[in-house]
Parts: structure tokens; C-alpha cells; sequence
């Protein structure tokens, strides 16, 4: 049986009594900005949790006996844990822009509860507990677990946004930032709330502690998740965020 | 939340017109606050006492007294321009009468006035106004002490102020605080008192939320006055204790607009408790530098580096003792080398008040199923973490263990790529 590596264009289909063959089908996956935005956040992640963990309790000290007053190792964890945030944060916006409003990218109606996405969204939950036994999802197409999986990622990830905003705020002294006092206010207007439903700025802090762990937690099955695919289907799941596309095996029809 | 003058004396200017410039505005709000303090002065002075024969008595120079004007002026975050206007105040806190009650506590607000090195100028205020009811400090006992108090209450209906210390015990029906020979319970006192007061400061940490007798496991349901006192202007003036600056400033402001200061969420005047203390802390550089004490004593210690490591509270904790400090500016916590524990916060004893930065502490707080506003979110990460690595080695197995029973009979299942081709073109899922 010969392979064959093609790309996909709509109207394209099997041919009627030619051979079968073995065709393996670039599926596109991930644009190259989505694919940036992902590294872009992943960095970011790892880069906010490094510098987060130093923050809650700074683990690593100058020697003390040499005192320099320019070392500003916690100075520097904040600000990188700030822009690191920042980061994140706006491309979280930019992220939800594109997914509601471009269609080059990824599809809001992904996440409709619809007959099919439902179907597809089971079958894949019970591929992956059945051990890929079941196997009655097509891969080929877009995998609502998956984009259930992110669904709740970005609202961990609002939910870190929202305390973390909170904790900046809080140390401004009197509304006085260096770009306006519009700017505390507009944190104050949007995360005031949460000193309410976590309890106090304690409370927000310990929620932001810990959502970062489940931030982790949540990164370490999505590593996982994409590895376990990769092998159990051997479609190259892994390198969609590399190269943009995985590739998809065919029982299709002789072309030349 | 506002800060800027015009919000925080909104009141005071809001009898003149709007004014356009601050230097309008300062002028305005000495207008404003001239005005009321003729009318404080038309009142009969009530203590008998005046605070300039107490000055020269004491041997407090005039000049001691000039600086503590400017300190309490920028203290109040009013406009220099006024300070005439706030030594006039103090002279003036002989107009108004108060009652001092106490419940659940240690009776720490009141010694924090009576037991400075010296007699400070807040002490000496404090002698002036005229206190018609405070069980520490009066002469009479028993059942003449309360019919002083129901006297005081009824001779200055509406017009006293009524400072509340200590915790609230709301268990057994208030049983657990009764006061005098009338054996009255505190919140019932609490309830009667504040009905005819014009101003209720709820003074110290047990007054502002229960304190130390509402921690955990809270024995006696206590509560601070805010679960008590409706329908009265509140100002919680917390802290264990509570500066008597702040105390002291507060009446000032009471006198000088005839209102509560702008207040922040929790009721603390935002004058006193606008700013963290983390950020006009004398260690800060040290806090920015990553220096930091680790161990008591050691040479982080004898070098005044940041106490954050040690469970210093200063990040978390909204007041002004890095600013006007204790006991005429003496000193304070962190000058003397210990954290800060948060003790002007809500529930600072259960979720602050410990020798830990927060992810190192594994107290247990209040609810939550036992396991503590602050247990250690590292802790719960790497479980968490444990967790999440445990099932993916278990499902990792399970998976290799089913692709191999799955060579093994030979039976591969095809029932991929069901739909058709044209169905591939979906950019849809996720990577």
C-alpha cells in the first residue's frame, strides 16, 4: 500500500472505483498566531509561577553578610511576575477576541452544546477513560473535550486574573499610579468584588496561591493529554502546536 | 474608593460652593470647618477641664503642642492651611461628652492612652473630653456607676459619643458578658447606649469584628458593634491596640465637620487606614532587595532587614503605624524588630497573626471543613500535583496495558474517519 501526505481542500473526495490506499491527511489545527499566542502563554505560565512561588515566600536570599543594596531580588520577581501576568492577561483578551469574532481561528460554535458536539464530546471522554478501546470519535475533527479542557482553563484563568488584580491594587497608595488614577480605578470597579466572595484580601491571596496550582496541575494533564493522544492514535497530535497541523491516517483512494 | 480631599471632607465642603482650585478648596474647607467650630464653642464646656493650664501643668511646651498640631494636620491628610483650625479642635474636645463602654477585652485601647512614657498630648485630650462613663477609669463603682451612666445618657440624648471596646458575645443570649450589678448583658448595653448616641466608634480589634474572642473556635459567638449597631454612624478604629492618634484624630475630625471621616469598606476612617503599611515601612528597600530576616537573631536581624520571612503581616495589613508609630512616635513592631500580625485587619488572630509568610503556615482558621484559611497552599498544590501525577501514571499504564491486549487478540478496531473527507477541512477542537 503506498502512503500519501496531502492537505485537504473542501469539495475533495474519494473517487469511485479507484484502489484503495493508505492516505495520511495534514489536518490544520492551529494557526501560526495561535500557535505564538500558546508558547506565548506557556512561557508566561511557567515564567508567573516561578516568579509567584519566590513572592509568597522568597526561598533564595544574597548572602546576608554581604549587604548590597542593589541585588533587588524581590523587586525583579515582581516586576517579571507583573509583566509575566500582563502578558497573560492580554493575550486571555485577545484570545476570546478571536475566538468569537475571527473565523480563521478557532470557532466559538465549538463549545455549542449541539447534537454532534455533544456526541463527539462523549465519545472522546470515553476514549480516553476506556484506555482508546472506544474509538468512535473522527480525530479528524475538532475535539470538544479538548476544548471543554480550555473552556475551564480560561476561567481558572480569569478566576487568577480577577485575585491577582486585587493583590496589585491593593498596594496602591491613594489611586496614584504612574499612567493615571483611571487605571486603580477601573481595578478597583472590576475586582472589589472578589475581597467579598473569598473573604477579605486574605482570602484572595490564598485563592490566587492556590488556583496557581491548579493552574500547574491543569498544564501537567494537558501535557499529558496531548502525549497520551499522540501515541495511542499515532496521528502526531503533539506537533499541532508546533507545526500548526496533525496528520491523520486515510483508507482513501488511488489519485495518480 | 476615594481618596483625593474633596471626597474625603465631601461633607464639609459640601456647604460651600464647588470649588475650583485646590488652593479654593483648602480655603473653602477652613471656612467650612471655622464655621463649626464656633458652633462647638457656643456649647458649655462639659469636663471642667482646659487643655492649655494641662499643657504648662504637665510641662508640655507650647512648641510640643505646635508639632503635634502639624503631625495630627497631615495625619488627617488635611491641608496645612488648617492647622489654627485643628489645635482650635483640641481645645475644643472639652465640648463633647462621651461614654466608654467595654465588653469582651483586654481593656488594651483604654491603657494604650493612660500607660505612655510620659503624658502624651493624646492623653492629656484624652483627660479634657469630657468621659461620663468608663469603668476602668472612674471613681465610682456598682450601682452608682450605673446610674451615672443611665444620667449621662439621658442628659446628652442624641448629642454624646459613645465608644465601644472589647467584643460583643452574642452565645447564650449575651450571657457571657454581663455588666454591673444589674447584671445587664454587654449587647444589650450595646443596643440601649447607641440608640441615643450622635457617633458610635467601635475602638480596638474586638470592637471591629469580635477580636481575639470571636477566634477560633469563638466560645461565645462574639461579634463586633457593626453586627450590632445599625442606623448610627459607625467608624471602626481597629488595631490591638488602637493608636490613640487615630482615636484622637477621629474626634478631631468629629469636631472640626461634625461628621464621620470618609470611611473605606470596612468602616476604618481611610485617613488612618488608606495605605498598607508594607508601603511607608521603614524596611521596605530590604523587602525589595530580597534581604530578609530568616532566623531570630541572626544577621539579617542585627542588620534591620525585611521581617517577611518571620510572618510579617505589613503586605496585607491596612494602617498608619509605619507612619505616626506608637507612643508619640516612639516606635512600633516592626522598629523593633518583630512583624507585623495584622491586628487592624478582619480575623487577623486565625489568617495573620503568625511567625510564618502565609504559604508556610498551617493553621487551622474558622470553617472550611478543618482545613485552614491558610493551610499551606503549597501543601494543597503538590498534593494536588500528587494527585494528578498518581492518575496519569495509572492511566498511562491502564492505556499501555490495553494497546497490548489489543495486539494480542488481533483485533484492531476501525472505526475511525466515519465522516466524510469534506469534513476534515474543520479547523475546529483544540491543538
Amino acid at each position: 500500500m503506498s502512503k500519501k501526505e496531502l492537505e485537504l481542500r473542501p469539495g475533495e473526495g474519494s473517487g469511485a472505483g479507484e484502489a484503495p490506499v493508505v492516505q495520511v491527511i495534514r489536518v490544520p489545527r492551529m494557526t501560526a498566531t495561535w500557535r505564538a499566542i500558546h508558547w506565548i502563554q506557556a512561557l508566561a505560565v511557567v515564567v508567573c509561577f516561578a516568579t509567584g512561588l519566590y513572592i509568597a515566600n522568597p526561598f533564595y536570599s544574597p548572602n546576608p553578610t554581604a549587604i548590597d543594596a542593589n541585588t533587588y531580588f524581590m523587586a525583579w520577581n515582581r516586576a517579571i511576575h507583573f509583566y509575566g501576568a500582563l502578558i497573560l492577561d492580554v493575550s486571555m483578551f485577545l484570545i476570546a477576541y478571536l475566538y468569537v469574532f475571527s473565523t480563521k481561528h478557532k470557532d466559538i460554535t465549538d463549545l455549542r452544546p449541539s447534537p454532534e458536539n455533544l456526541t463527539q464530546f462523549k465519545e472522546a471522554l470515553l476514549n480516553f477513560v476506556t484506555f482508546n478501546r472506544r474509538k468512535r470519535l473522527d480525530t479528524s475533527k475538532r475535539d470538544p473535550f479538548l476544548a471543554v479542557l480550555f473552556l475551564l482553563f480560561h476561567v481558572i484563568m480569569l478566576t487568577q486574573l480577577l485575585t491577582g488584580f486585587q493583590l496589585y491594587v491593593a498596594a496602591f497608595s491613594a489611586n496614584i499610579s504612574t499612567v493615571g488614577s483611571w487605571w486603580p480605578r477601573l481595578l478597583h470597579f472590576v475586582t472589589d468584588w472578589t475581597l467579598t466572595v473569598f473573604g477579605g484580601n486574605v482570602g484572595v491571596r490564598e485563592t490566587h496561591l492556590v488556583t496557581a496550582w491548579i493552574i500547574i496541575a491543569w498544564a501537567v494533564f494537558h501535557i499529558y493529554y496531548e502525549i497520551w493522544r499522540s501515541i495511542m492514535w499515532k496521528e502526531g497530535d503533539i506537533v499541532i502546536s508546533f507545526g500548526g497541523y496533525k496528520y491523520v491516517k486515510r483508507a482513501g483512494t488511488k489519485h495518480d | 474608593m476615594e481618596y483625593d480631599r474633596r471626597s474625603l471632607f465631601a461633607r464639609a465642603l459640601g456647604q460651600t460652593k464647588q470649588p475650583r482650585t485646590s488652593e479654593d478648596e483648602a480655603l473653602a474647607l477652613q471656612r467650612a470647618c471655622e464655621a463649626r467650630l464656633r458652633e462647638v464653642e457656643a456649647m458649655e464646656p462639659l469636663s471642667g477641664l482646659e487643655l492649655a493650664p494641662l499643657l504648662a501643668e504637665h510641662k508640655l511646651s507650647r512648641r510640643a503642642f505646635l508639632a503635634w498640631t502639624s503631625a495630627m494636620t497631615a495625619a488627617l491628610m488635611l491641608p496645612p492651611l488648617l492647622r489654627p483650625q485643628v489645635a482650635k479642635a483640641a481645645e475644643l474636645l472639652n465640648r463633647v461628652p462621651v461614654i466608654w463602654i467595654e465588653g469582651q477585652d483586654c481593656a488594651g485601647n483604654s491603657e494604650a492612652f493612660i500607660r505612655s512614657s510620659g503624658p502624651t498630648v493624646e492623653e492629656l485630650l484624652f483627660q479634657t473630653i469630657s468621659l461620663e462613663f468608663h469603668e476602668t477609669l472612674m471613681a465610682a463603682a456598682g450601682i452608682q456607676a450605673e446610674q451615672r451612666k443611665q444620667q449621662a445618657a439621658q442628659m446628652y440624648k442624641g448629642s454624646y459619643v459613645l465608644v465601644i471596646e472589647g467584643g460583643i458575645p452574642l452565645g447564650e443570649n449575651g450571657g457571657y458578658c454581663t455588666i454591673g450589678a444589674s447584671g445587664q448583658t454587654f449587647v444589650d448595653e450595646v443596643r440601649e447606649l447607641s440608640g441615643g448616641a450622635a457617633l458610635v466608634l467601635a475602638a480596638g480589634a474586638c470592637a471591629f469584628y469580635g477580636g481575639i474572642p470571636a477566634s477560633n473556635p469563638n466560645p461565645t459567638d462574639a461579634v463586633g458593634v457593626s453586627s450590632v449597631v445599625s442606623g448610627k454612624p459607625l467608624i471602626n478604629i481597629p488595631a490591638c491596640p488602637m493608636n490613640p492618634v487615630n482615636f484622637v484624630g477621629t474626634l478631631i475630625h468629629y469636631i472640626l465637620t461634625g461628621a464621620a471621616p470618609a470611611l473605606d469598606s470596612l468602616g476604618r476612617p481611610i485617613w488612618a487606614f488608606g495605605n498598607l503599611i508594607h508601603n511607608n515601612c521603614e524596611r521596605r528597600a530590604h523587602f525589595d532587595a530580597g534581604e530578609y530576616v530568616e532566623h531570630w537573631g541572626d544577621v539579617g536581624a542585627q542588620n534591620n532587614f525585611c521581617l517577611y520571612k518571620m510572618g510579617c503581616k505589613g503586605p496585607f495589613t491596612y494602617n498608619n503605624c509605619s507612619i505616626v508609630r506608637y507612643n508619640e512616635g516612639t516606635n512600633w513592631p516592626i522598629g523593633v524588630g518583630h512583624g507585623c500580625i495584622g491586628c487592624s485587619q478582619p480575623q487577623f488572630w486565625d489568617t495573620l497573626a503568625y511567625e510564618r509568610p502565609m504559604t508556610n503556615a498551617s493553621i487551622h482558621a474558622p470553617g472550611l471543613a478543618g482545613w485552614g484559611v491558610e493551610s499551606s497552599a503549597d501543601k494543597f498544590g503538590l498534593g494536588l500535583l500528587a494527585v494528578v501525577g498518581v492518575g496519569i501514571v495509572a492511566h498511562a499504564i491502564a492505556s499501555a496495558a490495553a494497546g497490548h491486549r489489543e495486539r494480542q487478540t488481533e483485533q484492531p478496531k476501525a472505526e475511525v474517519g466515519t465522516g466524510s473527507t469534506e469534513d476534515h477541512q474543520s479547523t475546529g477542537g483544540e491543538e
